[in-house]
């Protein structure tokens, strides 16, 4: 169990230091994106002077913003799914279904990842419309999004394959089990 | 066969995968398998470029502006200025829930917001006035759903979007059908407080004690005065006004009200930022979706499929109801709008369907779906909220659902509902 257990922690341990940097710099992100807004409805209708960069800065922040906390949304467990079926399946073999659900959406996230990295690279022959600056860096959002989302997957799968494994392995990795569906959308 | 994508979408859908990795999964094993590979970084392209949008920015910022509200204790204000006007009648305090609903409904886009924010509030209050404890939350949750009707709303920013129609005439086409709601909701709440002698909620208010209720609400309900008047007025962008609501709550909850402090800032906005990343992530899916759902001509198969059943719009309609409230009772309104806007909106603006009117029918449909047992987002919040089991109030919420699903039929079947309002604003023509 320890063979599992030790990388998993580690993983544990970036996964959680990776989304309190997200939060830490995506409130930042939440915060110049209505400013921005805020100051081009002041320069529109206070002075009549729209400027061209606010609405191009704010959509940039706001992609940083999401690929900052996706991880750590889809960690807490906010992605949407229609969890019924496994409320009636045998529990070997719904955990078995999660397992191969959590492969598929590696593999998915590996595309996106792939992708992603490509259109970053793409991306250092064109400049922003308004602002002097390389999207790339803009683009660079993207593979750090889904980056990030495949450290949360491994993580959620190795939970999986270690419940599967060892009835106590909650209890030895220190985690409770899951909240309700209404507790998360309160939080 | 790409249109194969389809069914496997709703398979992986139904054994639980998240709908993010659904939307991208099926088409994109269809590709795939259909030796279509250099599509693929297609789907990648209208994922970022469906994310990388203007108007989309309203969400976080809605959802943030809420959230402060929310925290500013403007709810408490709401709902004392409820009583004071309604308070007084038989079933008082049911009817102050649901008008606090509608007035909530105004300043945030979200029915978990309204059910939690005034269910902490009013179930309590209704339990200690001698209601039933699943009474008091059924009804919380059946005036919840009214959050996302009557404008703004996060789920009519994201129909706009996916679907290309305007989203100050969504919100405008909204206004009715949101305030029919709670009316019908109130109309079941007297027959039934007649039969079963609900209690009263204490005096009737003087006219100066509704002037001091008032006087305490009208910072917060100027709210969806600003947003509206600022959208429909042509003044703002729906994104300009989101903005503004969020400096409006700030201001609101931070100085005047003093309920927030500046360093509970950073939280919140981190709460709005968590939230509004899922919903982007899926709305960039949804668009890499649309993109194979109209490369597969699925829309038109399933159109001329559909037609061999009846080529009566409202025989349809009334099926396509039928749908999407089963749909609802599975999956949130968000992501079900996202997953068949697409397909549905296409069949049935070409059979004559107004595009506006058929947002509508979908939104408050999905939206009612909220509430309805076995999966009813509201109904767990209401049951977390007031500590009563889900299967009680799914049972003490039949009557209200029952006066929903009749408003969504006159939605459905008499058009002017909604789209008087925005006709009358001049955001869409008269038929000529």
């Amino acid at each position: 169990m320890n063979a599992l257990l030790l990388p998993l922690k580690a993983l544990m341990y970036v996964n959680t230091a990776i989304a309190r940097v997200g939060k830490s710099l995506a409130w930042v992100c939440v915060t110049l994106m209505v400013s921005s807004i805020l100051f081009q409805v002041v320069m529109r209708y206070v002075f009549n002077n729209a400027q061209p960069w606010p609405e191009e800065v704010a959509r940039a922040f706001m992609i940083w913003m999401m690929a900052l906390v996706a991880a750590a949304a889809y960690r807490e467990g906010s992605f949407v799914a229609i969890e019924m079926l496994h409320d009636f399946l045998p529990r070997v073999a719904s955990a078995l279904l999660k397992l191969a659900l959590y492969i598929a959406a590696l593999i998915i996230l590996y595309y996106l990842f792939t992708m992603g990295l490509e259109f970053f690279q793409r991306g250092f022959r064109t400049r922003a419309a308004s602002f002097n600056l390389q999207l790339a860096w803009v683009y660079l959002a993207m593979p750090v999004c889904f980056g990030t989302m495949i450290l949360v997957n491994i993580e959620l799968l190795l939970i999986e394959a270690g419940n599967l494994l060892f009835r106590d392995f909650n209890d030895r990795l220190g985690i409770k089990p899951k909240h309700g569906r209404a507790q998360l959308a309160m939080e | 066969m790409l249109i194969l994508f389809l069914p496997l979408f709703l398979i992986v859908l139904l054994i639980g995968m998240p709908v993010f990795f659904a939307t991208l999964f099926a088409p994109g094993f269809m590709l795939l398998w259909e030796g279509m590979d250099r599509d693929l970084p297609l789907l990648f392209r209208n994922i970022y470029n469906g994310i990388d949008s203007f108007p989309l920015m309203a969400i976080p910022f809605f959802m943030l502006a809420g959230e402060l509200m929310n925290r500013g204790g403007i709810t408490f204000r709401l709902v004392d200025f409820s009583q004071a006007f309604i308070g007084h009648v038989r079933g008082g305090l049911a009817h102050v829930n649901i008008m606090s609903s509608m007035l909530f409904a105004g300043l945030s886009g979200s029915a978990v917001a309204d059910t939690s924010a005034i269910g902490s509030m009013m179930i309590p209050a209704m339990e200690k006035n001698g209601y039933k404890r699943k009474f008091a939350a059924a009804i919380t949750a059946a005036s919840s759903v009214i959050g996302p009707i009557i404008p703004p709303s996060g789920i009519m920013i994201i129909y706009a979007y996916t679907m290309e129609v305007s989203v100050a005439s969504l919100f405008a086409a909204g206004i009715v059908p949101g305030v029919l709601m709670g009316l019908s909701l109130m109309v079941i709440t007297a027959i039934m407080a007649k039969r079963y002698d609900f209690p009263k909620a204490g005096h009737k208010y003087s006219w100066p004690e509704r002037a001091g209720a008032t006087k305490k609400a009208i910072l917060p309900l100027l709210t969806p005065v600003i947003i509206l008047g600022g959208i429909l007025g042509g003044i703002f962008t729906p994104t300009e006004a989101s903005a503004v609501a969020v400096a409006y709550a700030l201001i609101l909850s931070v100085w005047v009200f003093k309920s927030v402090k500046l360093t509970d800032l950073p939280q919140v906005f981190v709460r709005s930022a968590m939230g509004s990343a899922v919903v982007l992530l899926l709305v960039g899916s949804a668009m890499a979706f649309k993109t194979v759902v109209s490369l597969s001509q699925s829309a038109q198969m399933l159109a001329e499929w559909m037609l061999t059943l009846s080529d009566n719009a409202y025989i349809l309609l009334f099926l396509i109801n039928i749908m999407l409230f089963i749909v609802g009772m599975f999956l949130d309104a968000g992501p079900a709008i996202i997953i068949l806007g697409p397909i549905l909106a296409p069949i049935f603006t070409s059979i004559g369907v107004d595009p506006v009117h058929f947002a509508m029918i979908m939104s408050v449909n999905l939206t009612v779906g909220l509430a309805t047992p076995p999966m009813g987002l509201v109904l767990f919040v209401a049951s977390s909220v007031s500590g009563e089991r889900v299967e009680s109030i799914a049972k003490a919420i039949l009557p209200f659902l029952a006066a929903e699903i009749a408003v969504i039929l006159l939605i459905t079947f008499v058009p002017e509902i909604s789209l008087t309002v925005p006709r009358l604003l001049g955001l869409m023509p008269w038929p000529a």
